[in-house]
């Protein structure tokens, strides 16, 4: 998480404090108050579903949910003070955070993945792929494909599975925020199931396939 | 209803019957189905019928049948005769047919206790054995068909011996995961063996040639590459363990002999060895690499790795653990895409070994090497490996173009872990920048570029230079500060440097690029130059007239028209009127920044104008000339584009 306690430290021993002194304190550590102080998980989810559109070529399908629970901050203190924040500083700065997409490597990364998803789409439709739940494909029956061809198809899910990897990772870091790359790579996990077209399989949390 | 093991129940009907006829007895047995026990599956409506006679203080069992249905209505049908006496039995069964296979077989007890039997058997289905594998095992159903010639002597309870002939005809295997497999591959076993006491000594010989099997990730077309191995081995039952093995193979096209040699094999959890040593001769490196190292890649920059010549290798492992490592090239070459490496002509030895101490020196030589467009020359590279350590033992001249890469020091330590260390000191010999420009096909232009690497960390899996890279060019000088690569064996090479450019000759690269002649010097500064495959993706950079240049400012009318065809302003506009009977103008102070992010390089000039545009070039003297920018936002690849159009464009006249 991006929270920063520290930051609201001085901040939140002022909640007993008269309202001016509160309202100097908040402008003294508005300068080291973080924007992405959660993690967006419903811009997250917007911003996968772009990628997903990009590389599977977007059909329109059911749209990310709206309110996905935000992970705020349980503590009240740091709350109330990021509201006090919210009215201090400038409403730009502390506006809804946004998922960034539109880096160089972002980008490089879904047009290498776009590139590949003729090649893939067939093996997901006949169920030799499936996507797993942890946001990566599988291969789910290698017996289905001929042994000749077996590690041409190893070859397409490792490249895809290392895209993937390093576009959770890039994604993470274009915003600034390294340490959400698991958190955005579970956010993509459940979205490109929710995107997946019917016939295709994925695995459940318990690690189950189903079809779709 | 829990069944007893190892008996089998008999359910009723069950008949016997005995008729006396021409003097002898014929017995005869009818037993309606047969199950549990040891049996696998039931059998049933068995019938089995012999001529009992009795000759030579023996009893005989002549013309006997039996026939039964076993579990897949499968028919048994068997034909034979057997003699007993109290000391000694026969049976031979000199027709069978089971399951579509044919069998015959003989057993024989004599006085003396010695067992010998016999079995011959033609054509059987794997697909019978499937009741005899356990359920839970998690075994794979095979296919294909079994023929087999055995046989066994039992000279004393401690002493026999063995022979067998096998093979296996469409033999087919499918795992459930599909990990391994095998597909209508064919092949024979010729075993013999020798059983004294505890100890078995067995040597054979397995001939595959057919098919395809499938380990994950190795793929192999037995038809194409077909294996032949020898083998000898002992196996002691007290002590579960294999003394000694050795083999020695072929495989057509990729290994022409290989042999192995190990002591004291075991299973305890996982395969052990006490030592074992492996040689490989006759390597066929493209077939090595296609088959047995590229599939371990897949996901890897380097999945695409091919090669040719030839090769030589033997491993060396104790206690289990690989212990030294030898590899011997003749005329190999190694060659990976995307960007392109290629090392061509590779000849000498490489040692690795686990232990630190006195590592033997390796020397590698090649006749010539390529990494995309930049070819590198021929180089002998002495250096040693010892665990995860390499280290260069004499300083490796590595010739590019004219010039060369001299490292002096190399040092790894730690490879192939998160915490791997680098260390290197290098200079680069000056290359003639001419011969570089026409590697890589772009515009040529004249000037050297030299630098040197006084060290390069690799932390965290950046790599980082100490020191910098500079270039003299267009009488200028270049200077490449702060690099670093990042994740340089990964998915994205991301380069990241600051570039300084100082009083570069304008007049030099105007003509270098075609783009109409401007004369002065310029400075430039790049910050966070940002790279991603060999393209800038972001930076942060100004060029403007170098401060205290007095050499003459003057821009040519072609100049300023691409200049303002590259903002999407008119062209020809000085070629009208009174303008045009000037060749050129003289300027003030010429100034451009750009910083790119995402595709848009916002452009600005010396200074903005009043009007929203940025001046570009502020003129001097009459006729003054000034040139100003209007478009702050633009798109970088275009800009890119039209740049490249002037180049290649004949150009505007000028009247």
């Amino acid at each position: 998480m991006a929270q920063r306690p520290s930051s609201f430290g001085p901040a939140s021993i002022a909640s007993a404090m008269p309202v001016a002194v509160l309202v100097a304190s908040a402008v003294a550590s508005s300068a080291c108050v973080t924007i992405n102080v959660y993690f967006p998980a419903a811009e997250a989810a917007k911003a996968a579903d772009k990628i997903i559109d990009d590389v599977w070529g977007g059909t329109p399908t059911p749209a990310a949910p709206a309110a996905v629970p935000a992970e705020r901050s349980s503590s009240l203190a740091v709350r109330w003070v990021l509201a006090v924040a919210d009215f201090v500083m400038p409403v730009a700065s502390a506006a809804e955070p946004n998922i960034d997409v539109t880096s160089a490597e972002v980008k490089r990364l879904s047009g290498s993945m776009e590139a590949r998803f003729p090649l893939l789409e067939p093996l997901l439709q006949s169920g030799v792929l499936g996507l797993t739940s942890d946001g990566y494909l599988a291969v789910r029956d290698a017996n289905a494909v001929a042994l000749a061809d077996r590690n041409r198809v190893r070859s397409l899910v490792a490249n895809e599975n290392a895209d993937r990897a390093a576009l959770y990772r890039e994604i993470a870091s274009a915003n600034h925020q390294p340490q959400w790359e698991a958190q955005i790579r579970s956010v993509f996990a459940a979205r490109w199931i929710a995107r997946a077209k019917s016939g295709w399989y994925y695995q459940d949390s318990s690690g189950n396939w189903m079809q779709k | 209803m829990k069944k007893p093991r190892g008996v089998a129940w008999f359910v009723l009907p069950l008949m016997l019957g005995a008729t006396n006829v021409h003097a002898a007895l014929t017995v005869s047995l009818q037993v309606g189905r047969i199950e549990g026990g040891a049996l696998p599956q039931p059998i049933s409506n068995l019938r089995a019928a012999c001529h009992l006679a009795g000759r030579d203080q023996q009893l005989h069992c002549e013309d006997a049948s039996l026939r039964a249905e076993t579990g897949n209505n499968q028919e048994l049908q068997l034909s034979g005769q057997a003699s007993w006496s109290p000391r000694s039995w026969t049976a031979t069964v000199t027709q069978a047919r089971w399951a579509d296979a044919a069998w015959s077989g003989e057993a024989r007890v004599d006085h003396q206790g010695v067992v010998q039997a016999e079995l011959q058997l033609q054509s059987l289905p794997f697909e019978i054995l499937a009741p005899w594998i356990p359920a839970d095992a998690a075994l794979p159903a095979p296919r294909g068909a079994l023929t087999l010639d055995a046989a066994y002597q039992r000279q004393s309870p401690s002493r026999a011996s063995a022979r067998l002939d096998a093979s296996i005809h469409e033999f087919g295997i499918d795992d459930a995961q599909g990990r391994y497999a095998a597909e209508r591959a064919s092949a024979a076993l010729r075993l013999q063996a020798v059983i004294d006491g505890d100890l078995i000594n067995a040597q054979g010989r397995i001939d595959a040639g057919d098919g395809q099997v499938y380990v994950e990730p190795v793929f192999i077309d037995l038809q194409a590459a077909p294996l032949t191995t020898q083998f000898e081995a002992s196996f002691d039952r007290a002590r579960v363990l294999v003394p000694r093995f050795s083999l020695d193979g072929v495989q057509q096209g990729v290994v022409g002999q290989f042999h192995v040699d190990a002591r004291n094999l075991a299973w305890r959890g996982a395969p052990q060895v006490s030592t074992a040593h492996a040689s490989f001769n006759e390597i066929a490196l493209d077939a090595l690499l296609r088959l047995y190292l590229a599939p371990f890649l897949a996901g890897s920059r380097w999945e695409n790795l091919s090669g040719s010549g030839m090769a030589r290798l033997d491993v060396n492992l104790v206690d289990t653990r690989p212990s030294s490592l030898s590899l011997n090239l003749q005329q190999a070459s190694i060659a990976t895409g995307s960007p392109t490496v290629e090392v061509l002509g590779i000849d000498g030895d490489a040692y690795w070994q686990a232990g630190k101490e006195q590592p033997r020196d390796s020397t590698l030589s090649w006749s010539s090497a390529r990494y995309g467009d930049l070819p590198f020359g021929a180089s002998t590279l002495r250096f040693t490996t010892a665990a995860r350590d390499v280290r260069l033992q004499q300083p490796w001249r590595l010739p590019i173009l004219d010039g060369a890469l001299n490292v002096q020091r190399l040092q790894l330590r730690d490879w192939g872990r998160s915490d791997m260390k680098a260390e290197v000191a290098a200079v680069l010999e000056p290359i003639e920048l001419a011969t570089l420009c026409k590697a890589f096909g772009w515009p040529e232009f004249g000037g050297r570029l030299s630098g040197s690497v006084p060290g390069v960390r690799l932390d965290q899996n950046e790599l980082s230079f100490d020191g910098g890279l500079s270039a003299q060019v267009f009488d200028g000088e270049i200077t490449i500060e702060r690099l670093r690569l990042l994740d340089p064996l990964g998915r994205l090479i991301k380069l990241l440097a600051d570039v300084k450019l100082r009083k570069l000759d304008l007049k030099a690269i105007t003509q270098a690029f075609s783009f109409g002649r401007i004369e002065g010097r310029v400075d430039g500064d790049v910050s966070g130059l940002r790279v991603l495959d060999w393209r800038p993706v972001a930076f942060d950079a100004r060029v403007y007239s170098s401060p205290g240049d007095r050499s003459a400012h003057r821009i040519s009318q072609r100049a300023i028209d691409n200049l303002s065809s590259l903002g999407g302003g008119p062209t020809g506009v000085l070629s009208r009127g009174a303008l045009r009977f000037f060749d050129d103008f003289a300027y003030e102070r010429i100034g451009w920044s750009c910083v790119l992010d995402n595709g848009i390089c916002q452009m600005g000039g010396l200074e903005p104008t009043d009007h929203g545009g940025y001046v570009l070039v502020e003129g001097r003297w009459l006729p003054r000339i000034e040139v100003i920018g209007y478009n702050p936002r633009v798109d970088w690849n275009r800009f890119v584009e039209q740049l490249l159009a002037v180049r290649n464009s004949q150009g505007v006249e000028v009247r």
